[in-house]
């Protein structure tokens, strides 16, 4: 691909286009960094500009540099000037292959950047080439996604510029909740608990399975007394309203296997197993791969502990542990 | 029922002159046909478009059970992949790399294959079934397969077939010479889950007449109540549906039932959420299984198959009715026994074959 070279020449700043932000990728986070830089420094590189007819410039890239020089009260600046014929896609080609090489993308500038890609501008080996560049998924359903995040509320992609909250998090939040209330709701949730990136989208994700178990409105159950409670808890710390959710969210999810866990519990304090042994049933009650430990000091004691554990296997409450009745579905009375 | 007809037809041009490609142009006048070297996997979604493939892969597989749970031991005979009847709950809509409907054209092969196949294990009953992987029946009316796989099955006395079905496309079933071999088996759920979530699938009445018509014409039937979904008034639906299954055929004519309860890989969740965001199929109770699927928790299960047992049991209490990859102990809770205990599950449903339809291979 060539791109007829640019010409380094100064310019006016009276004559950029500021409001032509078409090769704009904005990264939602405070410019702090490249503001010292600039003041410590100046310009390390020309800005790049084009053409525009009514002898106005459109910028290219450097819009952080110009930004500053505007604010300086600057009135020329040395930029690489490209031919007003140049092609849009071939500048953006140039571009993305400079940010290629440079400092990694965050997320909202990825987003950006898939939303540019995949606009048609580009295929075949250079669509290729630039997904994989910038870790973009070829699947055109989870590019889909990383559009869906461009679009985003302006909320949502500073969090997940400043990675307050996390990539995967911020592409499930694009496209739910669908109300840009509740969207700000679970996000400030988000920004609370300050969680892992796999606990963040089980959040979001748990909140839409609540939702749609109880078929109701998403913001009724983050507005929930329940819900509330933990968050605005005065005395836990996010950790433990972290736990305090899952465990919530477990409840609501799954009432027959905590119910089954609790009845497991309480009919183990009934019947304990001999000292030093402990019962694990299986994840879930899925299977019938049970486990015992056993605790012992010696052969003897071993022994000891063993003819205690046979006689306990052969009692009724034993047998009631392994197999109790199955909890009946809150359902079916009702059918 | 009606689908769309495919308005596309592209055949790769090594099954051009093949029976299946032949079928589909003389059933098929409207549409427009292609003939291309290779039909590369990944071609976009396309719902007027059949693909006719040189299948290269394995025509015979086992059925794709997991080690965690008992498999029925079926065998799957590959003529196709996808479907259009886009049940919510299908697996195939997570086969992102072959998204149109696709038949394999080399049937030729697949029958010597599978001729090869029953001569080296005479001994063996071999239970066949074309619907793993698409509906056995949806393009049988376009394809003429069945009109060659029934009489190849027919008087075999170690092979059966099983086209399982949602569709109640029969009529070229009814005249063909099946010698008591073959199964027509359909896949039944309540009304409720019917209407919401197979809402292109023939109704329940159209099912079930077409498997009274198949009985009429002496085929031997299968139900499979697969997924079977918890939702509100399951109990009603799924009993109205096994009363009007029993009022609609002989249970003598059937020669069993599966039970399956509601499973999917995770990663299916996300796609079921995208495709058919009104479903409520995803948001039950479920825990992740020992094969790492998603399940409901094993008392649900549990009170599903209770619940559908009893009633099938009180129809024809020597009906072979089983469970689709459950465990052990979800088999003693349903039954009170393990097919373990009886031979395994595999031999249970050869002995629902040979004491329903009489077939069994000699000894050696």
């Amino acid at each position: 691909m060539q791109l007829a070279a640019a010409a380094i020449e100064p310019i006016p700043l009276s004559r950029v286009d500021w409001d032509d932000r078409r090769f704009a990728i904005e990264s939602f986070r405070p410019a702090d960094d490249i503001r010292a830089s600039l003041d410590g420094f100046g310009l390390l590189s020309p800005p790049w500009v084009l053409p525009k007819v009514g002898d106005k410039f459109a910028i290219v890239d450097g819009f952080k540099r110009m930004q500053w020089l505007r604010e300086r009260g600057e009135e020329r600046v040395i930029c690489a000037v490209f031919p007003a014929d140049a092609g849009v896609w071939k500048l953006w080609a140039r571009r993305l292959e400079a940010r290629l090489f440079g400092p990694p993308l965050n997320t909202a500038e990825k987003a950006q950047v898939a939303a540019i890609v995949s606009s048609g501008l580009f295929e075949g080996k250079w669509l290729g080439r630039l997904l994989d560049g910038f870790d973009l998924p070829r699947r055109p359903e989870l590019l889909q996604r990383w559009m869906r995040l461009s679009q985003a509320d302006r909320s949502i992609l500073e969090a997940a510029a400043l990675e307050t909250i996390h990539e995967r998090a911020a592409l499930e939040l694009a496209r739910w909740p669908e109300s840009a209330e509740d969207r700000s709701e679970v996000l400030s949730i988000l920004e609370h608990l300050r969680c892992s990136a796999s606990i963040q989208v089980e959040i979001i994700e748990r909140f839409k399975d609540i939702s749609m178990m109880r078929g109701m409105p998403v913001g009724e159950v983050l507005r929930c007394a329940e819900v509330r409670t933990i968050l605005d808890h005065p005395e836990w710390n996010r950790r433990e309203k972290t736990q305090a959710l899952r465990l919530w969210f477990d409840v609501v999810r799954l009432p027959r296997l905590k119910a089954r866990e609790r009845r497991f519990s309480e009919q183990l304090h009934r019947t304990p197993p001999p000292p030093g042994a402990q019962l694990t049933p299986p994840p879930s009650f899925e299977g019938d791969r049970w486990r015992m430990e056993v605790v012992f000091s010696s052969g003897d004691d071993l022994r000891e502990r063993l003819g205690q554990l046979r006689s306990w296997s052969l009692s009724s409450g034993f047998h009631a542990l392994l197999a109790p009745e199955p909890v009946r579905s809150p359902r079916s009375a009702s059918d | 029922m009606r689908i769309p007809r495919p308005g596309i037809v592209r055949i790769e041009e090594a099954v051009a002159p093949g029976s299946v490609a032949n079928q589909l142009r003389k059933n098929l006048p409207e549409a427009v046909f292609e003939v291309v070297n290779k039909i590369p996997d990944g071609t976009p979604f396309d719902p007027r478009l059949l693909e006719v493939v040189e299948y290269r892969g394995r025509f015979l597989r086992q059925c794709p059970g997991t080690r965690h749970y008992l498999c029925c031991g079926y065998r799957i005979l590959h003529i196709g992949v996808q479907c259009s009847l886009e049940c919510t709950y299908c697996i195939l809509q997570a086969y992102f790399n072959q998204p149109n409907l696709r038949l394999f054209g080399n049937t030729d092969e697949m029958l010597q294959l599978l001729a090869d196949e029953l001569a080296s294990h005479p001994h063996e009953l071999h239970r066949f079934g074309t619907g793993e992987f698409t509906d056995s029946l949806l393009l049988d009316p376009l394809t003429g397969l069945s009109c060659r796989l029934v009489p190849f099955f027919a008087g075999r006395s170690n092979a059966i077939l099983e086209l399982k079905t949602k569709t109640d496309f029969i009529d070229q079933l009814l005249d063909l010479p099946h010698g008591g071999n073959s199964i027509v088996a359909w896949s039944l759920n309540s009304p409720t889950i019917r209407k919401s979530e197979e809402s292109r699938a023939a109704s329940i009445s159209e099912r079930l007449r077409a498997a009274r018509r198949c009985a009429e014409a002496g085929y031997k039937l299968a139900f499979h109540f697969d997924p079977l979904i918890e939702h509100p008034g399951w109990q009603a639906g799924y009993g109205d549906v096994l009363d009007r299954l029993f009022e609609a055929v002989d249970p003598g004519k059937i020669v069993y039932i599966s039970l399956g309860a509601f499973r999917f890989m995770p990663e299916l969740k996300s796609v079921i959420q995208a495709r058919h965001p009104r479903s409520r199929i995803v948001y039950g109770e479920f825990i992740r299984g020992l094969d790492g699927k998603m399940r409901y928790f094993r008392d649900i299960r549990v009170e599903l198959f209770r619940f559908m047992q009893e009633r099938i049991h009180r129809a024809d209490p020597d009906l072979c009715v089983y469970l689709c990859m459950e465990g052990e102990d979800i088999w003693r809770d349903v039954f009170g026994f393990s097919p373990e205990e009886r031979g395994g599950l595999p031999s249970m449903l050869d002995r629902a074959v040979h004491e329903r339809m009489g077939i069994a291979p000699g000894k050696p």
